[in-house]
């Protein structure tokens, strides 16, 4: 016994209280963009959102439509999302509807549906969880750190002077290796990752790219040997992965999984006593960020068993070309859907924004109206009607407004003195109601986010500032990674990474301070470097392990009990010293793999430049030099990104700082948008990759795309457009003197002039 | 006048709204977050929330092999229809362990890991040949709740269709039974009051379990049933006298089911109450237990909330201190901490 479809509705209007179908007609008379959402029973479904239009509530509902009123099976239904914040967010919301119908005196006394049974999540933790149930050996998933230190491991790239690498450097980035003084290792390492990452998720066609021949047009490699070079270190990696998956991979495993026998009773079910439906409902949030090898499976999933196809997104707010996603896949879903031999989609436009204030609304289409014709960004989107202002937030206020300061600093300053009257006056009772969003919020690099946390430290007013980057300036990391190095480098065995001298350094001042710690510190060295009949050595240490003992002491416990902030860094510092034990450190017995610093009788060449003769029992200088290339450079660069997922909980009693990816499916009242040093539109490698990947891409390689420029703009329109519609109550644009002049020559793509010149000053 | 006044609207009548769901609530894991916290804030406070690393990854291997494994047999039935073999079950519970070895846990005890694989296919066995399997119409089943300031969340390890057409919820544990300590220790042993309050634990864990079923499904199971793995009797030994691999062990593992009687009586009243040494606990689920268990889980999550604000994360008191073996040896912040 289900509900019709005019009792789900009652329920939700009457029960619930709420009006989940709007009261915007996609077309005139017709039913709302919502409604159809919801109810639409086409085979394929292109649901266009825009930002602030009640996403997450239509696909909710859409579900819950199918699992109440439809009778579909929880198993049966895959409904995938971009980070796990956003799935744990859908399932909250699903089990807080569900609740509230079993409540209603009309819904129909019934076993209600498991909803942890619906196959919900991100696409890597689905293809985990059904590789996990339906294949028959488990996939195993190695960690982002893991997989980056593995790749540093595996791959041969570390020679800027070697022409191979420095000309495949340079058509992959746009950049030279071997101008890069000190040597960057991780990022050599993360470029070169990234096109290998690449290579599999824009599907190419790999024997193509190993013997350069393209699947039409020419070739765009400088030398013709790059594309063979690119696929060995590829294979390089893939071998040193031994069968585990990193994230990329998943996806191609997943794929692969997908034409097994082993996914049939996934796709179709099985028949008798088991009575397991098969998948009938796919749908796809957050689809302008699916990259070509998603895209593919996505329509293998649903042209293997028959499922409808559902994509929810907004090409405008595509935002992650740099991890091979494209807004193509959302724009092109028709073209897709034709090539699949599935159905013309149904167009069904989200339109009403309940989110920002109606004179932000109006501002935000005024500026794709105005963007559109810029570097054929017109061409490269969905055609999409304007946002309708359906918020409750009203005021005489300025919503949409620019300050323009002589430099960043005094920007910075004024901006802080807003929010601290706002703060005083008691119209921001926290202040976590208020966020800056910028391109960047390191402290260092050409916009200096310093300047920001400067001026709101001065007023008392702390950030929030995830994504600093500053660890190499933290004196405690600087200490433990200078006590490491003492404990097991008696040498200073030779390192590229010129922050070490720096570190040990830190370490010698720190235990030149304190005679408790000096001396437990000497005794700890004879474990590691000592006369050869010594037979102390602690073989089952691991680079974790010793970190921690060191950290035991009171010099560190003291302070790390004492400073939060300084606790949350050597988190994350241990966490990679958990990544480097299990790439680099190790051995393996009958039970797997213990992790252990890898000490051993040891005569080198590299001891002997030193002046060691003979035997000699210390630390492998190899090993060390792999905690410096891999940890230090680490620490030097500022880790690798923040992922997206790490901001579950945004504090409510500090100014949140944001980079715009980082504010992505968040919403603030106040939004200050920092986007000082405005350039014209530069391509970067993801740009310039997908050209020249083009001709091996089976997907691609007879479209006419736009040029790497013109991407590039087309990405910074959409950036610009994402930190815009954040706000709820007001968004102020924060440039200085120098962006207003650039702006006024109409060459900075994401902000035409005659649209910065409709906005007011603050 | 303000320097802010373009921002404050004039008429008054709008204020700056809240910040909404961005503000979102945490959802607390009634084991991995409010049992972790009580049995040891700072623990919890480092781990869970600054995630500082497990050295080796050996905390929960035993229990997230256990529920893994149990979790598979239930969908291993609804999927094939059948009651997997010995060997199915000793390949499920492999391809777990190795799944968690690549992971770089690793396991502090190899003897004891052997025989707790090896007492997880009795289960199933007795389980198959009494026809309990096929009443078992969900496993891992995730309930959420919503508290106001955050949300409890549960996962049941199993629900059991009754004959009379009822339902109990069960959880699997892989940790040892408190109420055998409890018999043995003296009340003024300090170590009495540790093991008392791990027991209070499962039975609140249990109690709220009951409580998310009626506020998500507005149905009450009739009973709440603990089983401690640890008590399930071992019907033939171990095989290979702890020298073969933990694979080997368990595929050459050939159990007979536990007699139908002696399965019964696991599950008199006294066998199944404090005093009881099987493998069933069966916790009171009277509205009055719950609300008392309830108040008593709310009061935990409000002070985690507190804690989190400051983010500080103390030692607890002396008198508070958790179980050393338990608690401590595979804390990852030892190094750092007094109390180990």
């Amino acid at each position: 016994m289900f509900l019709t479809e005019p009792e789900f509705f009652h329920i939700l209007k009457n029960d619930l209280n709420r009006v989940p179908y709007g009261s915007v007609p996609s077309t005139s008379g017709g039913p709302t963009g919502q409604q159809l959402g919801i109810l639409s029973n086409s085979q394929t479904n292109w649901i266009l959102a825009g930002p602030g239009t009640g996403k997450t509530e239509t696909l909710v509902l859409r579900t819950l439509r199918l699992l109440l009123v439809d009778g579909v099976r929880p198993e049966s239904i895959v409904l995938t999302t971009f980070t796990d914040r956003a799935a744990r967010e859908l399932f909250e919301r699903l089990s807080e509807y569900l609740n509230q119908f079993l409540r209603s005196p009309s819904f129909p006394k019934t076993n209600p549906p498991d909803i942890s049974r619906l196959w919900l999540g991100t696409l890597h933790g689905l293809a985990m969880r059904i590789m996990g149930e339906f294949q028959r050996t488990p996939p195993s998933l190695i960690s982002e750190e893991e997989a980056m230190m593995l790749f540093m491991r595996s791959v041969d790239f570390w020679e800027g002077n070697n022409p191979l690498n420095n000309t495949l450097y340079t058509d992959l980035t746009g950049k030279t290796m071997k101008k890069e003084f000190p040597p960057k290792p991780i990022n050599w390492a993360k470029n070169f990752r990234a096109a290998v990452n690449r290579v599999i998720e824009d599907d190419l066609e790999i024997d193509a790219l190993k013997t350069n021949k393209p699947l039409s047009g020419s070739s765009l490699w400088s030398v013709k040997n790059n594309a063979p070079r690119l696929v060995e270190m590829m294979e390089k990696y893939h071998q040193a992965l031994k069968g585990r998956f990193d994230f990329t991979l998943l996806q191609s495993g997943f794929l692969n999984f997908l034409s097994t026998k082993e996914a049939v009773a996934f796709l179709d079910g099985v028949s008798g006593n088991a009575a397991r439906p098969g998948l009938t409902h796919i749908i796809v949030d957050e689809y302008q960020d699916a990259n070509p090898i998603q895209e593919r499976i996505y329509f293998t999933l649903a042209t293997q068993s028959g499922a409808t196809l559902t994509v929810v997104g907004d090409d405008d707010q595509s935002l992650y070309r740099f991890r091979g996603a494209t807004p193509d896949a959302l724009v092109q879903f028709g073209k897709q859907c034709t090539i699949y031999s599935l159905p013309s989609p149904t167009k069904i436009e989200l339109l009403e924004n309940r989110r920002s204030h109606p004179d932000i609304v109006e501002s935000l289409n005024e500026y794709i109206s105005k963007c559109i014709p810029r570097a054929a960004f017109g061409v490269a989107r969905s055609p999409k009607s304007p946002l309708h202002a359906k918020s409750s937030i009203t005021g005489t206020h300025l919503s949409i407004s620019t300050i323009i300061e002589s430099d960043g600093e005094s920007l910075a300053k004024k901006v802080a003195n807003i929010v601290h009257d706002l703060y005083d006056g008691g119209e921001i009772t926290h202040l976590g109601q208020v966020a800056i969003l910028a391109q960047s919020t390191k402290q260092t690099g050409i916009a200096k986010f310093s300047k920001w946390e400067d001026a709101f430290s001065k007023l008392a007013m702390p950030l929030n500032n995830p994504g600093a980057k500053n660890l190499h300036t933290i004196i405690i990391v600087k200490q433990l990674m200078g006590c490491i190095s003492l404990l097991l480098d008696d040498i200073m065995v030779p390192s590229k990474q010129l922050d070490v001298k720096a570190h040990r350094k830190a370490a010698t001042v720190l235990l030149k301070s304190d005679k408790k710690f000096n001396k437990w510190f000497d005794d700890q060295r004879k474990n590691f470097i000592l006369p050869i009949n010594s037979k102390s050595w602690d073989k089952d240490l691991s680079l974790l392990g010793l970190a921690n003992k060191v950290l035991g002491q009171d010099v560190f416990s003291t302070r790390i009990n004492a400073h939060p902030f300084d606790a949350w860094i050597i988190g994350w510092l241990l966490r990679q010293f958990a990544a480097f034990d299990q790439v680099f450190g190790g051995y393996t017995n009958k039970n797997g793999k213990i992790p252990h610093i890898d000490g051993s009788y040891w005569t080198s060449s590299v001891w002997k430049t030193q002046g060691f003769k003979g035997k000699r029992r210390g630390v492998d200088p190899g090993y060390i030099q792999r905690l410096y290339t891999n940890l230090a450079a680490l620490v030097k660069s500022g880790g690798h990104d923040t992922p997206t997922d790490d901001l579950v909980n945004l504090p409510s009693d500090q100014v949140n700082a944001l980079t715009v990816h980082q504010s992505k499916g968040l919403s603030f009242p106040i939004v200050f948008v920092d986007w000082r040093n405005v350039r014209e539109p530069y391509p970067g490698s993801s740009h310039l990759q997908e050209t020249q990947f083009q001709p091996f891409s089976p997907r691609n390689h007879a479209l006419t795309l736009p040029s790497p420029v013109e991407r590039a703009a087309h990405d910074s329109i959409r950036k610009f457009f994402v930190a815009l519609s954040r706000a709820k109550y007001a968004v102020v644009l924060c440039l200085t003197e120098k962006d207003k002049l650039a702006i006024a020559t109409d060459s900075i793509a994401e902000i035409p002039s005659d649209w910065f010149n409709s906005l007011q000053g603050l | 006048m303000g320097i802010g006044d373009k921002l404050r609207d004039s008429s008054g009548s709008q204020k700056v709204p809240n910040l909404g769901s961005e503000a979102a609530k945490p959802v607390f894991s009634i084991t991995s977050d409010i049992f972790l916290y009580r049995r040891c804030s700072r623990q919890y406070g480092f781990v869970k929330v600054r995630g500082y690393p497990d050295e080796a990854g050996s905390q929960a291997f035993i229990g997230d092999l256990v529920h893994n494994t149990m979790e598979d047999v239930t969908l291993h039935w609804g999927r094939m229809g059948t009651e997997p073999t010995d060997s199915e079950v000793a390949e499920i519970m492999i391809r777990h362990y190795k799944q968690l070895l690549s992971q770089g846990a690793t396991p502090r005890d190899w003897n004891a890991l052997k025989s707790i694989g090896c007492k997880v296919m009795v289960l199933v066995r007795t389980m198959s040949v009494h026809g309990i399997l096929k009443q078992i119409n969900s496993a891992e089943q995730t309930l959420l709740s919503d508290q106001g300031k955050h949300i409890f969340q549960g996962r049941v390890d199993a629900v059991y269709d009754t004959s009379s057409g009822d339902f109990e919820v069960w959880d699997y544990k892989s940790a040892r039974d408190p109420r055998g300590f409890l018999q043995k220790l003296s009340p003024k042993n300090p170590v009495y009051s540790i093991w008392q309050r791990y027991l209070a634990d499962n039975e609140a864990q249990l109690q709220l379990y009951t409580h998310l079923f009626e506020t998500t499904y507005h149905k009450k199971p009739t009973s709440a049933k603990l089983m401690f793995i640890p008590n399930i009797p071992l019907t033939a030994p171990v095989p290979g006298a702890n020298k073969l691999k933990v694979e080997d062990t368990w595929r050459q593992y050939i159990p007979p089911p536990i007699a139908k009687s002696a399965w019964e009586s696991f599950h008199t009243p006294k066998e199944m109450g404090p005093t009881g040494t099987g493998p069933i606990f069966s916790i009171p689920v009277t509205k009055k237990a719950i609300g008392v268990a309830m108040v008593d889980l709310q009061n935990t999550a409000n002070d985690i909330l507190d804690q989190r604000k400051k983010d500080n994360w103390p030692i607890p008191a002396a008198t508070q201190r958790p179980d050393k073996e338990k608690t401590c040896d595979v804390c990852a912040v030892r190094h750092t901490c007094d109390a180990w």
